[in-house]
């Protein structure tokens, strides 16, 4: 059962974050990759006996250098998935077992399929997907060219004799512009993939990405998979006034917004790439830090009516990258700066240090805008959305950034199926504004379990749910779930399929009521030319009305161009979803989705019912 | 990820927990309610209401040799009472300066987390027993902050820059070795004991960088401080046949952590005694320490271990081996030891390979039932996809038709390895022999809250060990009559040493007779099956007090020093149970209470309790003659003052 939590919680993200598309998670497309991925583990299974029960077959290995042929001795391996119709690049276990003085090694009880061997060693390259350490795409015309293959079937020996891979290195020393060397500071490598470059930063320290300047300013990246390069440094910085969490050593991973690119620029238009071959070492690859000015904003958060100044506010913010910057880090950046986000004092006071120029959006969220007393209910604080703001620092502090803040909204009431069934494990419903495409949703909703987490005896067909913190506009609702949508809603007694609920600011609507329908029909089919390289979704689309505010559909493509979209009834277009360019914006999105909608075939999905479709790859 | 950090912050604890604890010694944990045990077990004081925290530490962190700053480096606050988890942390800017908000009252040393930079961890001597009273000792290389609580505090804080020591490692064919552990030594008294240069060292040893070659073979360890080091490099071999128990690797050596025996010390030696001693002075580099792995021929040993009543295979004892005559202590090896995953099959089957020449002490403990801790390890973050199957399978409930076992006793049996493998080697365990009797305290009757019994054999090693608590609780005080008896069960044959530890430091151990024999000071022969009845432990509250102001020769306080009174008396001397520890304050002053017998006062270094006792004791034959003496009477105060080198 749990297994298939993840699924959902991934399937749910995913949708959602198509409809309000940020960039970022479109420009990577990762997002399908990781459903697809997750979508077949559950089905490979983890299934090794721990009684030591012989339930599959034994690799026997033995791993030298490809370069001297001497044996790897003493590394930590494992076994990572090769067969692209079960996650290739996955790992088959987490157990490892280590080679001998002679590089060999056994690994027991292994299920059938085909696998690559994982080295744990600095410097040698892996198929590998989930680790940050040196990868290399493990599709396999890419990795089949670099990397030794084992097919393991039924019980029996299978030996395999792997020539690990060097990869190449960049090293240099960093320096302050007095030439002093820069110690401690961060430094990331950057690969190039295509026009852009990877968002996730590659090799260093593990798991972390980054690694760090040694006492003399120096830095190493060992082990990075042939390619072109950019390096860059972070400076350890706090833009919070808050102290640092933890003992000091939680600042291990700086992210700060002080960025300087190989060789001394400050974004990457003037990064200079670094081509890397294996086995090779680019030495000398310094970077200088160049002087800067940085700048503290000052702000206040008052009540927009009253104009009282409010407490108990957090402040977000991440800055907002230049159009060209080749690749858009925002997301990460602000996970990271709200582990210490700045809070308003008591007379509604923040502050931001330490920002070089640029623009920057700052979000104000209210810490504990309500408190749950003992017997459930909901103890009413004054409550108040979050609001965005974007600044921009060209030359000096800025002193006054004032937040106004309305009243917040509410949406509560029912959630209940139409015909009685009982409801999903949990239930999540979302409400999203038509003009700003602003999201909110409703807590996670456990229907069937009790506050101690065990399973009640009888599901639930109805449970309650309250959406906060909205901002005055209209509301469209949105549910995510598989077997689940929403066939209409009750809203001050009026019933309606599709449509708006308009709020005003501080209102509190209540007793809405949501039907789900669970007679979702299925749409399948094959796509044409479909090739398994490219990252791949099929999305079924209201053929009427304004495409923004119905909810789509989606489904993965396997391997061999085959689909399945679950969707509720009705008429829809089928887009292949493989968008040559990076989509943004939103309005990139909708746009390409509009003209992607043209050419697209219609099908119609009826209650409980296949419908066939045959697509073709769009060129 | 995630048993990255665990492991992050069990090791932080156990290099932090003050406790004292000394070899085979283990003292009873202190009684509640006094410290807090965190959910990381680290003990820390609680925090008193009352202490003011509003003051603001700001300052300025510069390179004493350059006077240049410290930029954009972390700068913690180590409390003098709670370590690390005390003071605060707070970031420099680009000219050094830096500010740390709400500073509770108390005394601070601030450590700059920069590479490079020496910090008081580097200073202190991990022996593999606890750090903490060695942690505070190298408190006194630093600076303190006096801390207030209400009013702000400006400091300028000098940041040394330590030296450092950087080489290749190879294979004798020239091929560069990847991947092994290197670790540094400091050489103190005649013992080496390992350095952790930063506080981020602590994370790279444990995530397996920094302390391990790169992929060219090449190490670097800096921010050291002044002394002479060995290098110990040591290949990741598992000695166990653990795949064929678990099929597994163990988690622990994911992250860097071995209990190999593949040892190799600078410039190519296999004994510490033979390493070559790197002088390292402050900011200065040691280039091309180069070591070279020599070619060896690697052996098996293998046995079974049965049972010496019925000859039946004893299944899932556990076998851990160490080297004899290693005068260094490996920073692992109290998680090395937990690591031990050479436990004996169903056939009562073990073995080891991949052994390097050499005699080894062989310790077989018998199947234990605690939890296995790599089990734990290795259930962490694994919680969740248990959970389901918890519910339809209600797990394997033990029998409560089935009698328990009968335990055995642990063995430890010397092994030499020439030139070929070993087997055949067969280990009978026998169930030791049982020894009970009574606590008593003369006059009063009264009990400490714990008082702990141990047999030791005669290299200091604990064989068997029994708790007699006398507490119920928190708020619960020591009863006036409490359980007065114990046990010891399944202590080996051999000669044993007796052990008495008393939680209360208003009571001492005045004697411990079997037949009016003393067995504190004479070992005991015992044999298998033997019944032992009528142990009369007595203790006594007839200590004295001593007040001690220690010097230097410059007539400076001698701060934050771990000493220790030994007892004069020859007999007594061997056995550290009659010693009082004691920490120094900033003032250089101490306080204890003590038996009546005359002590000599020495400072106290624990690296020189190594494995091998002898030297130590040999060390104490040496320095008591010239050490400070009190004579301590019942119920009397007395003051000493005194100059130590």
């Amino acid at each position: 059962m749990l297994k298939n939590l993840p699924f959902l919680f991934l399937l749910s993200f995913f949708l959602i974050s198509l409809l309000i598309a940020p960039a970022s998670l479109l420009a990577q497309n990762d997002v399908v990759e990781e459903v697809r991925t997750v979508a077949v583990a559950g089905g490979i299974g983890f299934s090794e006996d721990d009684d030591g029960q012989m339930t599959g077959a034994t690799v026997r290995g033995r791993i030298s250098y490809e370069d001297t042929g001497r044996p790897v001795r003493y590394v930590p391996v494992t076994l990572i998935n090769a067969d692209p119709k079960t996650g290739a690049g996955s790992h088959y276990s987490s157990k490892y077992v280590k080679t001998d003085e002679n590089g060999e090694f056994l690994i027991r009880n292994v299920k059938a399929g085909s696998y690559y061997v994982y080295i744990k060693s600095d410097g040698i390259l892996n198929p590998d997907v989930y680790s940050r350490s040196p990868r290399i795409d493990p599709t396999p015309s890419k990795a089949d060219d670099l990397f030794e293959k084992v097919s393991v079937s039924g019980l029996g020996e299978f030996q395999v004799f792997v020539s690990a891979k060097r990869g190449g290195a960049i090293s240099g020393f960093i320096r302050y512009a007095d030439g002093e060397a820069a110690v401690g500071v961060g430094v990331e490598a950057l690969k190039k993939e295509g026009e852009k470059y990877s968002p996730r930063p590659i090799g260093g320290m593990s798991d972390t990405g980054q690694t760090k300047t040694d006492d003399r300013g120096f830095y190493r990246f060992p082990g990075l998979p042939e390619g072109e390069y950019i390096i860059r440094v972070i400076e350890p910085v706090s833009h919070s006034a808050k102290p640092l969490p933890g003992y000091g050593l939680g600042n291990d991973v700086n992210q700060g917004l002080l960025k300087t690119y190989f060789p001394e620029g400050e974004t990457t238009k003037t990064a200079k790439t670094i081509a890397v071959f294996r086995g090779q070492e680019q030495t000398s690859i310094d970077i200088t830090i160049p002087e800067r000015k940085l700048y503290d904003v000052y702000g206040r958060i008052v009540d927009k009516s009253t104009g009282q100044p409010l407490g108990n506010f957090s402040i977000r913010f991440y800055p907002i990258a230049e159009p060209d910057e080749g690749f858009a880090d925002g997301s990460f950046l602000m996970a990271m700066s709200s582990m210490s986000p700045p809070d308003t004092n008591s007379l509604g006071e923040w502050s931001l240090k330490n920002l070089p120029k640029g623009k920057y959006r700052i979000t104000a969220s209210q810490i504990n805008g309500y408190i749950r007393s003992d017997q459930g209910s909901i103890e009413k604080k004054k409550q108040y959305p979050s609001i965005s703001k974007e600044i921009e620092i060209t030359g000096s502090d800025l002193t006054d950034v004032i937040f106004e803040m309305p009243l917040s909204a509410t949406l509560s009431g029912t959630i209940l199926t139409e015909d009685g069934s009982p409801l999903p494990k949990f239930v999540s419903l979302f409400a999203v504004d038509e003009k700003t495409k602003a999201i909110r949703q409703s807590e996670y909703i456990y229907p069937n379990s009790s506050g101690s987490g065990k399973s009640q005896q009888t599901p639930k067909n109805q449970t309650e749910f309250r959406i906060e913190n909205l901002l005055e506009g209209n509301y469209h609702l949105f549910f995510a779930d598989r077997a689940f949508y929403i066939k209409s809603f009750i809203v001050e007694g009026r019933q309606t399929t599709d449509g708006a609920i308009a709020l005003k600011e501080g209102e509190e609507m209540e007793n809405i009521k949501v039907i789900l329908g669970s007679d979702m029909g299925t749409v399948a089919g094959k796509i044409a030319n479909f090739n398994p390289q490219n990252k791949t979704a099929v999305v079924l689309v209201k053929g009427e009305g304004n495409i923004e505010r119905t909810n789509p559909f989606f489904g993965e493509v396997k391997p061999d161009g085959t689909f399945s979209v679950k969707a509720a009834p009705g008429e829809y277009r089928a887009v292949v979803f493989s968008p040559k360019a990076d989509l943004k914006t939103r309005e990139e999105y909708y746009e390409w989705l509009r003209s992607a909608m043209e050419n697209a075939p219609s099908v119609t999905v009826r209650p409980k019912e296949t419908s066939t479709v045959n697509l073709t790859m769009p060129q | 990820m995630t048993k990255n950090f665990i492991l992050l912050i069990i090791f932080t604890a156990f290099l932090f927990s003050g406790t004292v604890f000394v070899r085979g010694q283990n003292p009873p944990p202190p009684p509640p309610p006094k410290p807090v045990v965190t959910r990381t077990g680290t003990l820390i004081p609680l925090p008193n209401s009352e202490t003011p925290s509003n003051s603001t530490v700001r300052g300025r962190a510069y390179f004493e040799n350059t006077g240049r700053p410290v930029r954009r480096s972390s700068i913690l606050l180590f409390s003098d009472a709670t370590g690390p988890l005390g003071g605060g942390s707070g970031l420099t800017d680009n000219e050094g300066f830096f500010e740390i908000k709400n500073v509770a009252a108390g005394t601070y040393y601030p450590v700059i987390n920069a590479p490079g930079v020496v910090t008081p961890l580097s200073y202190a001597n991990l022996s593999g027993i606890r750090g903490g009273q060695d942690i505070k000792k190298a408190f006194q290389h630093f600076q303190p902050i006096e801390v207030n609580g209400i009013n702000d505090v400006e400091v300028q804080i000098p940041a040394r820059q330590g030296g450092a020591i950087s080489g290749r490692v190879t294979y004798s064919n020239g091929d560069p070795a990847i991947g092994v552990r290197v670790e540094i030594l400091r050489k103190n008294g005649d013992k080496f004991a390992p350095v952790v240069s930063s506080l981020n060292s602590i994370v790279s040893m444990i995530s397996g960088a920094g302390s391990e070659t790169d992929d060219r073979g090449m190490y670097r360890y800096s921010a050291l401080p002044e002394g002479e080091y060995i290098i110990k490099v040591t290949e990741k071999a598992s000695h166990g046949d653990g795949q064929k128990a678990k099929g597994g690797f163990n988690p622990f050596e994911m992250f860097g952590m071995t209990n190999s025996l593949l040892t190799v010390y600078y410039p190519g030696a296999f004994n510490s005694e033979e390493a070559g001693i790197v002088p390292v002075q402050l900011g200065q580099e040691n280039y091309e320490v180069n070591l070279t792995i020599p070619d060896r021929s690697l052996f098996r040993l293998e046995g079974k271990v049965i049972s010496d009543k019925d000859g039946k295979p004893i299944p899932a004892a556990s076998f851990s081996l160490k080297r004899v005559g290693d005068t260094t202590a490996s920073f692992f090896e109290q998680i090395g030891k937990l690591l031990q995953q050479n436990r004996s099959d169903e056939d009562g089957r073990w073995g080891f390979r991949d052994l390097p020449p050499g005699t080894y002490k062989l310790v077989i403990e018998p199947p234990s039932s605690g939890p296995d801790i790599l089990e734990m390890v290795d259930k962490i973050g694994k919680e969740d996809e248990d959970e389901d199957e918890a519910e339809t399978n209600p797990g394997n409930p033990s029998d409560p038709e089935k009698k328990p076992e009968p335990k055995y006793a642990k063995k430890i049996q010397e092994i030499t390895i020439d030139d070929k493998n070993l087997s055949g080697l067969v280990i009978k365990l026998g169930y030791g022999a049982t020894i009970s009797g009574t606590v008593v305290t003369e006059k009063s009757g009264e009990m400490p809250q714990m008082v702990n019994v141990s047999a030791a054999d005669e290299s200091g090693e604990t064989l068997a060990s029994t708790p007699i608590i006398n507490y119920s609780g928190k708020e619960n005080p020591a009863p006036q009559k409490g359980n007065h008896d114990f046990q010891l069960e399944n202590v080996p044959d051999g000669k044993i040493l007796f052990q008495v530890m008393v939680s209360d430091e208003d009571f001492y151990v005045k004697s411990a007779t079997l037949k009016n024999a003393d067995v504190l000071t004479r070992p005991l022969e015992l044999k298998e099956g033997d019944n032992l009845k009528g142990l009369q432990i007595v203790l006594s509250k007839d200590v004295g007090t001593v007040k001690g102001k220690v010097s230097d020769a410059d007539k400076q306080p001698v701060k934050n020093t771990e000493l220790a009174l030994v007892p004069t008396d020859p007999a007594r001397r061997r056995i550290t149970s009659f010693y009082k520890f004691v920490n120094s304050d900033l003032k250089g002053e101490f306080t204890t209470k003590a038996a009546p017998g005359e002590y000599a006062i020495v400072m106290f270094d624990r690296t020189l309790i190594g494995r091998d006792l002898s030297g130590f004791y040999k060390w104490l034959d040496e320095v008591i003659p010239n050490a400070p003496k009190v004579k301590v009477e019942a119920g009397e105060t007395k003051t000493v003052s005194f100059t130590l080198p």
